[in-house]
C-alpha cells in the first residue's frame, strides 16, 4: 500500500489572501519550494511543517493528510 | 559573523604563504611570475564573484532567500549522483584507454579533464539551485 502526504496549503493560502511572495518572505523559503509543496512534489521538513501550522494558525491535520495513492 | 570572515581570510592568506614557501623550497627554480599571476588571478576571480553577489543582493527588491532546505536537498542529490557518474565515467575512460593500448596519460590532459569536470559540476550546481 503506497501512502502519499497531501496538503491543503494552496487552498488555505488563497483563502487567507496571502501571495506566494509574501509567504516566501515570511517563512524565509523560496517560491519554488512553495510551488513544489503545493503541487505535492515535495514534502516539507518537520521544521517547515511546524512553521506552516504556526503561520496559518491551524492544526497539523488540517493541512496535511496521509492518502492512499 | 564578521569575526569568522576575518579568521577565514587570515587562514587563507596564511595557508597560501606556507604553500608558497614550501613550493619555493621544493622547487628551486619556481616561476615566481607565473605563481603570482595565478594567485592574483584567483583572488581577483573570487573578488568578482563576491562583488557580483553583493551587487545582486543590493538590487533585490524582496526578502526571499535564494537557498532553502529543498535547494540543499537538491544540491546534495546532485552531488551524490555526479559522484557516481564521475567515478564510473572515469573508470570507463581508463578501461577504454587501456583497451586502445594507451599506457601513459599526460598531466596536461588530466588537468583539462579535471577542469571540465569542475566546470560541469559548477554549471550543474547553478542549474540545480534554480530549480
Amino acid at each position: 500500500m503506497d501512502l502519499k502526504v497531501k496538503n491543503r496549503i494552496k487552498e488555505i493560502r488563497l483563502a487567507k489572501g496571502i501571495s506566494q511572495i509574501q509567504m516566501a518572505e515570511d517563512l524565509q523559503i523560496t517560491r519554488q519550494t512553495i510551488n513544489a509543496v503545493e503541487n505535492h512534489k515535495y514534502n516539507p521538513s518537520l521544521e517547515l511543517a511546524l512553521k506552516l501550522i504556526k503561520y496559518f494558525d491551524i492544526t497539523l491535520d488540517e493541512i496535511f493528510t496521509l492518502e492512499e495513492e | 559573523m564578521k569575526r569568522l570572515q576575518i579568521i577565514i581570510v587570515c587562514t587563507l592568506i596564511f595557508s597560501m604563504s606556507i604553500g608558497f614557501y614550501l613550493g619555493s623550497m621544493m622547487v628551486p627554480d619556481l616561476p615566481v611570475g607565473t605563481m603570482s599571476a595565478g594567485i592574483i588571478g584567483s583572488v581577483v576571480g573570487v573578488g568578482i564573484v563576491l562583488g557580483t553577489i553583493k551587487f545582486r543582493e543590493s538590487r533585490k527588491k524582496h526578502n526571499i532567500p535564494d537557498i532553502d532546505e529543498r535547494t540543499w536537498i537538491n544540491i546534495k542529490n546532485f552531488y551524490a549522483t555526479s559522484l557516481y557518474i564521475v567515478l564510473f565515467g572515469s573508470m570507463l575512460i581508463v578501461c577504454l584507454l587501456i583497451a586502445l593500448g594507451t599506457e601513459t596519460i599526460e598531466l596536461g590532459a588530466l588537468s583539462i579533464y579535471l577542469l571540465i569536470l569542475f566546470f560541469l559540476l559548477v554549471i550543474g550546481t547553478l542549474v540545480v539551485r534554480r530549480q
